[in-house]
């Protein structure tokens, strides 16, 4: 990091304190920005990739070291003269809690606990600069600043000098993305003698969910293949929990963990897919189960894969009441059927 | 509400290492272990007697757990 940079830091720092806005007291700042420009060209023949990201935090840590969870992913790829992709996640709170896991989002999942009731002291070594920031409480209200902004653009020139391939590729891709959030406090109920009815939370710490995501992509191998997608999300508080536990914006937090995990994403969402299709298949035009149907799927994805529709697993798939419990049990547990019966669709339902 | 357990065996580490990821994702609990003898007794529920194993003696077992 640079020296002007790090003075930049010092110097928001020092504001935040001197203008009573508690920022690392009881507000977390939460910032990225990226940049990223390509150029790729033939005549002559360049290639200039540059990435430029930057990521700041300034947060109240309280006792134990704990932190409000903020998290931020970001991921390109580069096929050269073939295209362009690019993600980026920015969450905090019980969203980005909930990307770091597995499973959906769950509320105040991300609370942090403490024993007493925290005050804030600002000071420079051993000099006090005076004032106490205690956390904002139940009955106060806050502001809480949320935004990203962005640009993307993208330029490719086909001169037919080198096949169906582009001889020009030039992507721009701008970001920024910002969130000051308050971080509020809540004391656990009391019984009547004054001890906490919540002895292991006597103190609660929170901040708000919010969610901020990005997917630009771009296939440029041709110009009759020429395509590109685009797509975005923004969300706080409960809508943002709950986006977070949603597979599509995981996976591009997944795409930076593992190859296992983004290969699991996938298969899920093929699941899924192929699930809503079967269910689609068994439904009569009174929404309930038309049992010919199920029946006659059943018999015909048991001849072709005995090992898998079992006896136990038509008993099990005949015990839902619902369509819509049919594609529960076999999104999970019955997945290993899924693909069988799939199979046994009629063509046209597939 | 009982405990959903599954268990998974694969000849592929890779494969086991994608099936233990989708467990997780649908939000079990998981272990993956690596063994040469895996005995499947399901007798006392009506279920086979089974011994799993692979040419190269490694089997990778998931097993997950859901509340």
């Amino acid at each position: 990091m640079k020296v002007s940079n790090i003075f930049m830091l010092i110097l928001i720092f020092m504001i935040g304190i001197l203008t009573g806005c508690g920022l690392g007291f009881d507000h977390t700042l939460f910032m990225t920005k990226s940049n990223i420009g390509v150029d790729i060209d033939t005549k002559p023949p360049t290639a200039e990739i540059s990435v430029a990201r930057r990521e700041l935090v300034i947060a109240p840590s309280f006792e134990g070291g704990q932190i409000p969870p903020v998290l931020a992913g970001f991921n390109t790829g580069n096929r050269l003269l073939f295209g362009f992709d690019v993600s980026s996640v920015f969450a905090g709170g019980d969203a980005a809690l909930t990307l770091s896991k597995s499973g959906k989002g769950e509320t105040h999942g991300a609370k942090l606990c403490l024993n007493q009731p925290p005050i804030g002291k600002p000071h420079i070594g051993p000099i006090s600069l005076g004032g106490d920031y205690p956390l904002p409480t139940a009955g106060e209200i806050h502001p809480f600043v949320f935004g990203t902004d962005t640009s993307f653009g993208l330029k490719v020139a086909w001169s037919g000098m080198t096949a169906q391939f582009p001889d020009t590729v030039k992507i721009g891709f701008n970001r920024k993305e910002l969130a000051y959030a308050p971080v509020f406090g809540q004391e656990a109920p009391k019984n009547e003698d004054g001890t906490s009815t919540v002895p292991d939370c006597k103190y609660s710490v929170e901040m708000p969910a919010f969610l901020a995501s990005i997917e630009v992509g771009a296939d440029v191998s041709s110009p009759q293949s020429f395509n590109s997608k685009y797509r975005q999300s923004f969300s706080t508080g409960a809508a943002a929990i709950e986006l977070a536990g949603d597979l599509s914006v995981k996976k591009l937090m997944l795409s930076r963990l593992d190859i296992s995990s983004q290969k699991a994403a996938t298969i899920i969402e093929t699941e899924k897919e192929k699930v809503t299709k079967i269910e689609k298949y068994i439904t009569n035009s009174s929404g309930n189960i038309d049992n010919a149907k199920l029946q006659d799927l059943l018999s015909k994805s048991q001849a072709g894969s005995p090992v898998v529709i079992t006896d136990t697993v038509i008993k099990k798939i005949n015990s839902a009441k619902t369509p819509n419990e049919v594609k529960e049990l076999l999104f999970d547990p019955l997945d290993a059927a899924i693909e069988p019966l799939y199979k046994c669709l009629p063509t046209e339902n597939q | 509400m009982s405990a959903t357990i599954r268990i998974i065996v694969k000849s592929d580490k890779d494969d086991a290492l994608v099936a233990e990821s989708k467990l997780q994702q649908k939000g079990y609990q998981t272990t993956l272990s690596e063994t040469s003898n895996v005995v499947l007794d399901g007798t006392n529920l009506g279920g086979h007697l089974d011994i799993l194993s692979d040419p190269d003696n490694v089997v990778f077992i998931v097993i997950g757990t859901k509340q």
